[in-house]
């Protein structure tokens, strides 16, 4: 049976499991971290990085890394998010073909879901290499208020990637499979989940029978745990200037230290009262010297420079359990998911305000993860018991006279689907209706995301309101929306089938799936090299050391000196191949050197 | 040079460290009495030094060798090995007026160096203050150490040899009359030191001949300067004709196996008598501002090197072509300061770079290779590092090559490998 993995694709950090022996498990990277940056970034000799290292490296070479590509993804340039997002953004984005939107990276422009596909790139090989197989299905989450486009264009990374994303699920969805696995649950829980950049808060009912659905989602994508740094990082660098007359924000390798040690700080400060921030030789004073910074941070001191912060998230859960006209003592549990809800601030904020203690059972980086790891275990196994619907994640409809919105498919309607509603004209004599097709919650139709329009024509001459046009929307099991447009009284009709996009076309798609095929062969031989060069380079190390005692043993033998002569032949031919960057050459010399290492070694024991 | 001895009560106090102050190589160690009775002096000089205020940081004292032999500031000492920090002076034992007559009357006129400043003689031995913290008793006293004479004289075989009969080898002062300057005694195995005062020597030693030891001038404290009489312009005590210096250089050089061509001649013309007349040099006989150690500061001025000469390309070309490609870099460096489009400098440039990459990352061991942190954080505070160094080694986590590093320290390549090699060399990193 083929395994699936599960992906937790972060707007900061990802996550991979699977289900190994029924239990979830969250797979380390090579680092031995449960999380991987979700950065990528291109070095000045072209090479691509992607993870801690990109991180890294982040501030340095700012302009050509990407960090928080979610926040982008499925959206069109002319978005407001976008906008947004290309005035706050260190790298640069630019006008796509197809009214979407590209990211500069160096001389070279890539699609967001491109840019997310590196990261799943990774994400796959670190299952890899921990499975010792090749992975290509994949279960993904996205934020609970992801539109079709955008849930189109994580399973358009996901397939560039080289994985078959076989279902997209919700998080907080994902974070209550995890929190319910192997428990049987009928309540209504909220999951609040601080991130690294993105805030979401989230009320699950969780039926009998493995039914998990999302009543309400709201949130902040520009609220997280990088704000908290930035703090430190300001409380930091006021400190310093005071002290020295100087401004480390200017320069980068301090700004990039400083946001190291910050998170690492707040890190610390999570689980001690007190932690010290030693940055030695962080910047020239300009007077041939180089100035260190060292300052102590109270827990104390932080939850002050950050009380604001945690006040914002509590508004939002407040402003959402009103909107859904839910109070607090409905919720039965409480599931924290994100790194940034182990400070306890966060932890007594959130304690405080739904009059319970949040669930600790939970690992707030790896439960989405986990969830996800859950889900695709069970669309595999049909022996695993677990219904999970998919639900429309956001209302449907059609854009009205005068601007409106109306919808026809609420939100977080069960799939498949079929609504109907009857319209009429808007003016006298018209022959013609356009039909605009809209997603969102919005009653404003220009908030709301466009999936598609057509025009239906052949109407008869009548006065307005008197023409009555009946309007069906029917979402199959696919997700895929067919909207008709029927006129009641000829029966004259129209309709269009709405596939989410990407902004990518089915060429596009296909070639960036053959450029990140091309990179993986290059870096699986890549690694594949640098490991059988280690070993041949090991092996005639050996031999050039125990050359001298056989010398010296067999100096009187002239069979002795003829297999010294063809040691060393094979010790040039490894180095040859070793060279030419020949991995199959230098295999086989693998071998021979093997053998001449161990005649060596049993020549020098023989020796008196 | 200007040192910085530390202050003598220091020095008596805590036992010094280094080879050179090692109780176990003292010869005299199997001899508890002499110990004994070299202790209890310690100790009444150490009674001697609480009194008085010592502010000679940068004085020295010549004793001849007899002289010190017979000291009981000899006895007192127990330095198994002679250092070139042990090196004392002492005025010749006459009176000043006599002495500063006798040295005008053996320089002549046309030797005499113009006198930038006043420079003190050595003053007669009962005005000595001691140098370094040391307080010398009156000469002539009891326990007189044999085993330290025994020691310095070991120290120095070329004096005896010269005690004991004409020298073969070429001297600097054979010839002249009685300067009170002795020669510092010499490391063992070192053919010849000079005292040569640094201070009479205007000229810059060209880089590429070896230059010569130079001694540290002597600027003695006077008690009774209020009351000596002005004195005749006199040459300083350590002041040698040019044609002298230049025989020195020549004993040097030979020593050295030197051609005379690599020589370094000194070839400044003396001042005219009308320059002496109009102003003639004076001798003071105390330091020129009250402080020996402003006196150090203005001869330090005086020798400063002028304005480093501009770098041409056949510089360059020979140095790249020795193999200084480091050398050659760094020329190049300053030629494209002046003329960045410089076609064959950007060339050499390139080139050198190149090649001393290639050597820096084989000091590495291969950019595949993981480097590590030898010292602790506390340790890491007290190193002479630039906040590049600094932020590179806040990237090493233990686990990154030095490709990685590369990657993501946001330097250029060439730099932060440069600045590796130098942390690995400084043991500040490892490579695994």
């Amino acid at each position: 049976m083929e395994r699936v993995i599960g992906i937790d694709l972060g707007t900061t950090n990802s996550c991979v499991a699977i289900v190994e022996n029924d239990k979830p498990q969250v797979i380390p990277n090579r680092g031995g971290w449960a999380t991987t940056p979700s950065m990528v970034a291109l070095t000045e000799a072209g090479k691509r990085l992607v993870g801690h290292i990109a991180k890294r490296q982040a501030i340095t070479n700012a302009e050509n890394t990407v960090s928080a590509a979610k926040r982008l993804i499925g959206r069109k340039w002319a978005s407001p998010q976008v906008k947004n997002g290309v005035l706050t953004s260190s790298y640069r984005i630019v006008e796509g073909p197809h009214g979407d939107l590209r990211i500069q990276l160096r001389d070279k422009q890539y699609s967001v879901p491109e840019i997310s596909a590196m990261v799943l790139q990774e994400m796959k090989v670190i299952a890899e290499d921990y499975l010792r197989q090749p992975v290509s299905k994949a279960v993904v989450t996205v934020p609970a208020y992801f539109n079709d486009n955008q849930r189109q264009a994580t399973k358009d990374a996901g397939q560039i990637a080289g994985l078959e994303v076989i279902r997209i699920i919700n998080e907080p969805t994902a974070a209550a499979l995890a929190y319910g696995f192997g428990k049987r649950l009928d309540q209504t829980i909220a999951v609040y989940d601080l991130g690294g950049g993105t805030f979401d808060i989230s009320i699950l009912e969780i039926g009998e029978g493995g039914i998990f659905k999302v009543i309400a989602t709201a949130g902040d994508t520009f609220l997280g745990g990088e704000d908290f740094d930035s703090r430190i990082i300001d409380w930091l660098v006021t400190g310093f200037q005071a002290e020295h007359s100087i401004d480390l924000r200017q320069d980068r390798m301090a700004l990039q230290r400083l946001r190291d040690g910050a998170e690492k700080a707040k890190c610390e400060l999570s689980s001690v009262q007190e932690t010290e921030l030693n940055l030695p030789f962080i910047i020239s004073s300009g007077q041939n010297e180089a100035l260190h910074l060292q300052r102590k941070l109270t827990r104390e001191t932080l939850e002050k420079l950050c009380g604001d912060l945690v006040d914002r998230t509590v508004d939002i859960c407040r402003q959402t359990l009103k909107d859904a006209k839910i109070s607090t003592k409905e919720i039965q549990e409480v599931v924290l998911v994100g790194g940034m809800t182990r400070m306890p601030k966060v932890q007594s904020a959130v304690g405080g305000f739904f009059g319970r203690e949040p669930c600790k059972g939970v690992h707030p980086d790896e439960v989405v993860a986990l969830g996800a790891a859950i889900q695709g275990a069970a669309l595999v196994d049909e022996k695993k018991q677990m219904i999970l619907l998919d639900v429309t994640p956001h209302a449907l409809g059609i854009m009205t006279f005068g601007s409106n919105f109306e919808e026809l498919v609420p939100q977080n309607t069960t799939v498949p689907t079929s609504r109907a509603k009857t319209f009429t004209t808007s003016r006298d004599n018209q022959t013609a209706v356009k039909i605009i097709v809209m997603q969102g919650e919005s009653e404003l139709a220009e908030q709301n995301d466009l999936l598609g329009e057509f025009i239906l024509t052949g109407l008869r001459r009548a006065a307005k309101g008197q023409v009555e046009i009946e309007v069906t929307f029917a979402i199959n099991a696919d997700g895929i929306v067919s909207v008709s447009a029927r006129d009641l009284e000829t029966g004259q009709e129209q309709s269009i089938q709405v596939t989410a996009s990407s902004g990518l076309t089915p060429e596009e798609i296909v070639k960036m799936m053959a450029d990140a095929q091309d990179f993986t062969v290059e870096r699986r031989s890549t690694e594949e090299f640098e490991g059988v060069k280690q070993e041949a380079e090991k092996l005639i190390v050996q031999i050039e050391q125990l050359l001298p005692d056989v010398e010296q043993a067999v100096a009187s033998s002239d069979f002795g000196k003829d297999a010294i002569g063809k040691a060393k032949a094979v010790v040039e031919r490894a180095r040859a191949a070793i060279g030419k960057k020949d991995v199959s050459a230098v295999r086989e010399q693998i071998e021979g050197l093997s053998r001449t290492q161990r005649m060596f070694k049993g020549v020098v024991a023989k020796a008196p | 040079m200007p040192r910085t001895d530390p202050p003598p009560s220091k020095k008596q106090d805590a036992p010094p460290e280094g080879p050179a102050r090692r109780p176990s190589q003292n010869p005299r160690a199997s001899r508890p009495r002499l110990l004994d009775e070299a202790a209890a002096q310690r100790e009444r000089e150490k009674d001697v030094l609480e009194d008085l205020e010592i502010t000679v940081g940068e004085t020295e004292i010549s004793l001849s060798e007899s002289e010190l032999a017979e000291s009981q500031l000899a006895s007192a000492w127990t330095d198994p090995e002679p250092s070139e920090h042990d090196r004392v002076t002492v005025a010749p034992p006459m009176p000043e007026q006599e002495y500063v007559a006798k040295m005008m009357e053996e320089l002549p006129e046309a030797e005499r160096v113009p006198l930038s400043r006043a420079i003190t003689p050595v003053p007669p031995s009962r005005a000595i203050t001691p140098a370094r913290g040391l307080s010398k008793p009156p000469f002539g006293a009891d326990s007189a150490s044999p085993s330290r004479k025994s020691r310095r004289a070991s120290a120095r075989p070329k004096k005896k040899e010269h005690e004991a009969g004409p020298s073969t080898k070429p001297r600097a002062r054979t010839s002249r009359a009685p300067v009170a300057v002795v020669a510092p005694p010499p490391h063992q195995g070192e053919p010849l030191t000079l005292d040569l005062s640094e201070s009479l020597l205007p000229i810059a030693v060209p880089s590429t001949v070896p230059i010569p030891q130079f001694g540290p001038v002597s600027v003695p404290k006077f008690d009774t300067t209020e009351s000596a009489p002005p004195p005749a312009p006199a040459r300083p005590r350590a002041t040698f004709a040019i044609s002298q210096q230049n025989s020195a250089i020549d004993a040097i050089a030979a020593t050295a196996g030197l051609q005379s061509s690599d020589r370094p001649r000194f070839s400044f013309a003396p001042p005219s008598s009308h320059a002496l007349e109009r102003d003639p040099p004076r001798l003071s006989f105390r330091p020129a501002s009250g402080d020996p150690l402003e006196l150090v500061e203005v001869r330090a001025q005086s020798v400063r090197p002028g304005p480093a000469p501009k770098a041409t390309m056949v510089e360059v070309r020979d140095r790249f072509d020795v193999g200084d490609f480091s050398g050659a870099l760094a020329l190049v460096v300053k030629i494209l300061e002046e003329e960045p489009e410089h076609v064959d400098a950007l060339l050499y440039a390139e080139h050198c770079r190149d090649v001393l990459k290639q050597m820096y990352i084989s000091n590495l061991g291969g950019l595949r290779k993981v480097p590590q942190i030898m010292v602790s954080p506390e340790q890491l505070r007290w190193l002479a590092l630039d906040h590049r160094a600094g932020f590179l080694l806040s990237q090493l986590d233990g686990h990154s090559t030095f490709e990685e590093l590369l990657d993501v320290c946001g330097m250029p390549p060439f730099e932060a490998i440069r600045l590796l090699v130098q942390l690995l060399q400084q043991n500040v990193i490892r490579v695994v």
